[in-house]
């Protein structure tokens, strides 16, 4: 008994090793390949087949798992119509806004800077333009796109077409006035499904006095737009530019709400800016007025506008 | 030239004669001077000086100054027995070699110490995030306007992360050792000096060599010197053989070995009797005690276990975090990322990789378990050795104090015949002996009466064997004995008074004392003897047995020498007893005796019995060395003491088991000489320290590993250090017990040192690492279960904590490689790491143990690592690819629900990423504003965040138990259940509280987003519970091998 009790605590008690001292590289070569048991970093090749078969079966279940978790998910949501819609989801319902030309280089940013002189250069901005005009130009398929206007809206299926013939010193046949002194960019309002504006049918605060008349010059059918208005971003910006024109004044209320339709596009508003002065960083920033569109300004907070930088070289310029 | 003195006193000048002298022998004073007398330079070569000064502290101390004659003594040092040395040979000396004082060691500044804990373990690795993140954010704020103030914040938090856990190491590594000062304390402060035939009071730092001091009892020898003259002189070398037995000093030269040998005293022992005159061999750092604290100050302790597997584990996780960092790095760059972007990318991957709360959930747990212990009575000094026992795989364990209760106590009688055997607990529960019987009580009125010893006053409320007594230790342990036997001592001297004594003297070894008896109708006096048994045997006649006075012959003769030689081969001191009534004629009341002559008989007296005491062990030993042994740990015995009582308290304990023998046991059972018996046979040896200092480090390393149960007996400290050094080099973890000055190298160069609380010496208490405040072996038992409890919760902290790594390093490598919107930021991970995964890790401390810890053997440091592969197989190949999947899932949902389909988003990542994009469209034609898609990013960050929380609900669960079921386990552990409540809050504490969008970038989540992750919460569960099943179910098979760490 006690004979047993010792050869227990004696297979128990620690086993002595000597350490047997091995060279840098030896032990390295040793990891790799191991001669005297047939390891291969550390096991095996049988070792190896085993536990990588047994992390194949289970990195297949586990993908079988998330599919199956993705497949469920997808019984949730619809293909045509966002799952979230608004504010229920996290675009919000306020609309922002983008211009074109914008710069492929990201580091760029929102720039648009060319050398009236180098016509290469402008040339890549009216590249750019007429690949984005590219689908509002060409004829649209399907037969559900209708022209819309104030009294007449789009129903059930029906997408307004935008009329390229609207956009005045900047449509593409004036190359976006990029040849002369006064270049054009276009603003877009981002499409939210189901978002529709509540217009201002009369001047609010704020806005400028072109715009006000523009606003009372019209009648009331047409006053369902979301303004759009332009201005320099510093006291300094300002002074840069003599004006702007928009070709037309807002994006209509007939084109929203988006609903996903196929090929559906955008309004667009082209703005003209006037005589900006040569050689100089102008920072611009357009706004969107309707009721709905709450409007903050600042460059870390922005909602409801866009601002850009531009900056056009000096060269000699045929008066137009 | 030089001078000597000599015989008379005078200067001698000579030429040549000295010098020739000098030539001629091998001086062992380095007096700095050739051969031909000129002064040697005195730069010595510094480089190899550390190591080779300690080995050569690790020396037996190897003088000659014992041996040689009086007449070369003073010669070799100049001097001269009455006038002592010159003023200025003394002056000489003194600028020579110094003060006679403990130099402490050179210590690391401790700002060096501070910057090493600051760069050390991850800390470099967070440095270079650190840096990396500032750099970022400086170029990002001179090429853009509003830079991203993430990288900064980022750096800062990171530097500060690194910082914090820096002091908080520096902190613990800062409770220096103050050792040396701990020997100052034992230093003398004055000495009485003769220089120019004066006698002078000194301070001891002022002795030099060859100087002659005069020491009386109560004085600490100021230096180690050689006697040449002494008067009843005995000193107490207990601080540097363990044996408070007072040891007498002559002039003699008794023994080769300088520490036995009865003409040299020590540095700071006591002198308890007598005076002495002696001659300064050595001073200061030379002294035994001084090389005994050159060595306890000068070792390395060593990293502890716990550190290396630390340091192991960093380093693996380093290799994986450069390795991933620099692979993606490339992998960014060949994909055309912009070189800053590339830079981004390796922040966001160390600090993935790198658990930066670990440091201080390791610190914590081990706190936890240090203030656990301290409840128990065990003081841990450093943090580290709390889990050293746990690993502990061989035991060296002092005798005298720390094994035995250090108190002699009797433990045997022989009269009658028989071997009577005493009480020796410590509360007298034993089995008590019969006290009627006349043989005993005339040995018990020998051993009350023929005894100097008393009882200190002021005791009567203390117990008998606590109270403290004036006398040596055998005569205290017969008071005590009597006093328990007869009750009140003191009563019985007073009724037997004492006219006449003859005290002990080594050279007769016995003592006399004559008595009037109590019975006043009997006017004969009573002479009792007492003293060494074959002594006391030489001067009797008779013999008393059973109630009978016996003649004693041959037959009596024999059971005597078989009693004694029994009693003595238990190790115990033995002590013989005989008695005569004086003839009244001869002797009548008023005789006047004569001590120093006797005038009386002392021979022909009647033999009565023996009596043997023993240090007996303490009551709690022999159980907890069971424990010890049945845990796997090999227990030795190292002690100064004698190799028979080593070997016989070896015994009692457990140390030695039933059954087995050493060499000489065999020889002796076969009748064969010694060096015929296999030594393979032997399992049990003992070495005496003499065998010891002959044997080289590979045979002593042969006796460590081939004999289970060893005891080393009559060992110096160097010797002690020199057995934990050998069991060391086998790969062992050694924990030292001592209690005494002799043990503190031994104590310093183990793995763990433990020092008794109460009677343990001061220097012992600094060099230790845990102190056992009441005294009791048995907590090292606790020590052990303990340690090996928190080896086993440190495990399952890291498994928990490292897991969540795949979660937090998988969202940056499919931004890299898929081009998709980063679903997971850095703040976020920061906030797993230092937020929510911290309590979980940290009560993972109080878990239970799962199985019967004390059953196992102890780890093999070399194979069982804390964390080793099959650790990272689970965490980083397993559960944590289920999480990572849990969170993926989770960021899926949200962007299809908001509108990007996950088809979709492949390849966004310039535009999503793009400031100027102001319209980026998703699955259904929406356009994002910048500011839009980015809160939808860091909404996808908060829900992969949370579902992190959410799955490692689930690996807290599993982290629990290796092997066992949860339903085994139980939630009983409250921390952790807090720990998940806590978790949870916090998560939704970060989410929902308003203000956390503007710093910390995390958004409110809707409620139904919690759930995705839940699948896979239970996924986790079910796997981990199926696997352990299979596991529980196939033992030692594949299963096991792979996955239980």
């Amino acid at each position: 008994m006690a004979e047993e009790k010792q050869k227990e605590s004696e297979n128990r008690e620690f086993e002595f090793h000597k350490h047997v001292e091995r060279s840098a590289w030896e032990s390295f070569t040793r990891a790799l390949h191991n001669p005297d048991t047939g390891q291969y970093l550390g096991r095996t090749p049988k070792s190896w087949a085993q536990i990588l078969f047994f992390y194949l079966i289970f990195y297949i279940v586990l993908s079988a798992l998330f599919a199956g978790c993705m497949f469920v998910f997808y019984t949730t949501i619809d293909c045509k119509i966002p799952k979230r819609q608004q504010t229920d989801g996290l675009i919000g319902d306020n609309p922002g806004m983008a211009i074109r030309p914008v710069s492929n280089i990201e580091v760029e940013g929102n720039f648009i800077y060319f050398n009236g002189k180098n016509e290469s250069q402008a040339n890549t901005w009216i590249k750019r333009l007429n690949e984005f005009m590219e689908p509002y130009i060409a004829p649209v398929p399907g037969n559900n796109s209708i022209h819309c206007s104030f009294y007449r809206r789009p129903i059930g299926n029906e997408i307004c077409k935008v009329d390229v013939n609207i956009f005045g010193d900047c449509s593409p046949k004036d190359l976006y006035g990029y040849r002369s002194a006064s270049p054009c960019i276009y603003l877009k309002l981002n499409k939210i499904y189901g978002w529709e504006p509540v217009t201002y049918l009369l001047p609010a605060e704020g806005m400028p006095n072109d715009l006000k008349e523009r606003i009372i010059s019209l009648p009331q059918l047409n006053r369902t737009q979301v303004w759009v208005s332009c201005n320099g971003l510093t006291a300094q910006d300002k002074d840069f530019i003599q004006g702007f024109e928009y070709f037309p004044r807002g994006f209509p209320s007939y084109f929203f709400p988006y609903k996903n339709g196929d090929n559906y596009l955008s309004p667009l508003v082209a703005v003209k800016i006037i005589y900006p002065k040569a050689n100089v960083l102008i920072g611009i920033e357009c706004r969107a007025w309707a009721k709905n569109i709450r409007y903050h300004g600042g460059t870390l907070d922005r909602v409801g506008s866009i601002q850009f930088y531009f900056q056009r070289d000096y060269f000699n310029v045929p008066i137009q | 030239m030089s001078y000597f003195v000599d015989s008379s006193g005078s200067f001698v000048f000579q030429h040549g004669r000295t010098d020739s002298y000098r030539v001629a022998t091998i001086p062992t004073v380095d007096d700095n001077k050739t051969a031909d007398g000129r002064y040697k330079s005195r730069r010595k070569v510094k480089k190899q000086r550390k190591a080779d000064d300690l080995d050569d502290l690790k020396q037996e101390l190897d003088i000659d100054y014992h041996k040689i004659s009086p007449e070369e003594l003073y010669q070799r040092f100049q001097t001269h027995p009455e006038n002592g040395l010159s003023h200025a040979k003394a002056k000489e000396n003194l600028e020579r070699d110094g003060p006679n004082a403990l130099t402490p060691p050179k210590t690391t500044p401790e700002w060096v110490k501070f910057c090493k804990n600051l760069f050390g373990g991850f800390a470099l690795l967070l440095w270079i995030g650190s840096i990396l993140c500032f750099t970022a954010y400086s170029i990002l704020a001179t090429t853009v306007e509003e830079p991203n103030d993430d990288n900064l914040y980022l750096g800062i938090v990171l530097a500060a992360v690194v910082i914090v856990t820096g002091i908080f190491s520096y902190y613990q590594e800062s409770k220096s050792s103050k050792i040396m000062e701990s020997f100052k304390n034992m230093v003398p402060q004055f000495a009485t000096v003769l220089r120019e035939g004066e006698k002078l009071t000194l301070r001891a730092e002022d002795l030099v060599l060859g100087d002659v001091v005069e020491v009386k009892f109560g004085d600490r020898i100021p230096a180690d010197i050689r006697i040449i003259e002494s008067r009843g002189f005995k000193v107490d070398n207990s601080s540097l053989t363990g044996e408070s037995e007072p040891q007498s000093r002559s002039p003699e030269f008794t023994h080769e070995n300088p520490l036995e040998t009865k003409n040299l005293a020590f540095f700071s022992t006591n002198a308890v009797e007598g005076t002495a005159k002696g001659v300064v061999i050595s001073c200061g750092d030379n002294t035994v005690m001084g090389r005994i604290a050159g060595l306890a100050s000068g070792l390395d302790t060593g990293e502890t276990p716990i550190a290396k597997e630390i340091h192991h584990f960093i380093q693996l996780i380093t290799g994986v975090a450069v390795f991933l960092g620099v692979t993606f790095f490339i992998i960014a760059f060949i994909l055309g990322y912009h070189w800053l972007d590339a830079v981004i990318f390796l922040i966001g991957i160390i600090v993935a990789n790198v658990p930066e709360g670990l440091l201080a959930t390791v610190t914590v747990c081990l706190t936890l378990t240090a203030k656990r212990m301290a409840s128990k009575n065990c003081l841990v000094k450093n943090l580290e050795a709390v889990e050293t026992l746990g690993s502990t795989s061989t035991i060296c364990s002092d005798k005298t104090g720390t094994l035995t209760q250090n108190r002699m106590t009797v433990a045997h009688m022989w009269f009658d015949n028989q071997i009577i055997e005493a009480d020796t607990t410590e509360d007298q529960s034993g089995v008590q002996y019969d006290r009627t019987s006349p043989g005993f009580k005339a040995l018990s009125r020998i051993a009350t009466l023929c005894n100097r010893a008393e009882f200190k006053s002021g005791q009567e409320n203390v117990p008998i064997l606590k109270r403290e007594v004036n006398g040596d230790a055998s005569e205290a342990a017969l008071l005590k004995c009597m006093e328990l036997a007869l009750g009140d001592v003191m009563s019985i001297r007073r009724k037997n008074k004492k006219v006449c004594e003859i005290p002990f003297n080594s050279t007769n070894k016995y003592q006399v004392s004559v008595h009037e008896t109590e019975d006043n109708s009997d006017p004969r006096h009573l002479m009792v003897m007492k003293g060494a048994p074959e002594r006391i045997l030489e001067r009797c006649s008779t013999i008393f047995i059973c109630g009978k006075e016996k003649v004693l012959d041959e037959e009596m003769k024999e059971a005597f020498n078989n009693a004694y030689l029994e009693l003595g081969g238990l190790g115990e001191r033995v002590l013989g007893f005989c008695d005569y009534l004086l003839p009244s004629d001869k002797f009548p009341l008023g005789f006047k005796f004569n001590s120093d002559d006797a005038n009386f008989p002392i021979d022909g007296l009647r033999f009565v019995g023996l009596m043997s005491m023993i240090d007996p062990p303490r009551a709690a030993v022999p159980d907890a060395v069971a424990k010890c042994r049945s845990a796997g740990i090999k227990v030795i015995m190292v002690t100064g003491d004698h190799p028979i009582t080593a070997k016989a308290i070896a015994k009692s304990v457990g140390i030695i088991s039933e059954g087995n023998e050493t060499v000489e046991d065999i020889a002796q059972r076969l009748n064969i000489p010694v060096s015929e018996v296999n030594p393979r046979e032997a399992k049990a040896a003992v070495i005496h320290g003499s065998d010891l200092r002959d044997l080289s480090s590979d045979q002593l390393d042969e006796i460590l590993r081939y004999h289970t149960e060893i005891v080393f007996a009559r060992t110096s400290p160097q010797q002690k250090l020199i057995i934990v050094e050998g069991c060391q080099r086998m790969g062992a973890i050694v924990a030292v017990t001592g209690d005494g000055v002799n043990d503190s190298p031994a104590l310093k160069k183990a793995d763990i040192g433990v020092a008794m609380g109460i009677a343990g010496s001061d220097v012992s208490k600094q060099a230790a690492d845990m102190i056992l405040l009441d005294d009791n072996f048995a907590s090292i038992v606790t020590g052990v279960e303990e340690g090996r409890l928190i080896f086993d919760n440190l495990k399952k902290s890291i498994a928990y904590t490292l897991t969540s790594n795949i979660p937090e390093i998988s969202p940056f490598l499919a931004f890299i490689l898929c081009d998709i919107p980063l679903p997971l930021g850095t703040v976020t991970i920061l906030c797993i790491d230092l937020g929510t995964d911290m309590v979980p890790a940290i009560s993972l401390a109080y878990e239970e143990a799962e199985s019967d810890i004390m059953k196992r053997p102890p780890r093999n440091p070399v194979n069982d690592k804390l964390v080793n592969s099959r650790l990272i197989s689970m965490a980083y190949g397993q559960i944590g690819m289920i999480q990572a999947a849990a969170g993926f899932f989770v960021y899926f949902v949200i962007m299809a629900e908001n509108g990007f389909l996950p088809m979709k988003l492949f390849g966004i990542r310039k535009h999503w990423d793009s400031k100027a994009i102001n319209d980026l469209t998703d699955s259904y034609g929406q356009e994002w504003t910048y500011r839009d898609r980015k809160t939808l990013e860091y909404t996808c960050h908060t829900a992969f965040f949370v579902s992190i929380v959410v799955v490692q609900w689930a690996d807290l669960i599993i982290c629990k138990t290796r092997r066992n079921s949860l339903i085994h386990q139980g939630m009983r552990n409250w921390a952790l259940n807090f720990g998940l409540i806590f978790e949870t809050a916090l998560a939704a504490f970060l989410s929902y509280t308003p203000g956390m969008d503007k710093g910390l970038r995390m958004f409110p989540l809707k409620f139904v987003w919690w759930l995705p992750a839940i699948p896979f919460m239970l996924a986790i569960f079910i796997y981990d519970e199926t696997r352990r099943f299979y596991l529980r179910r196939n033992p030692g098979g594949w299963l096991e091998q792979e996955t239980y760490y």
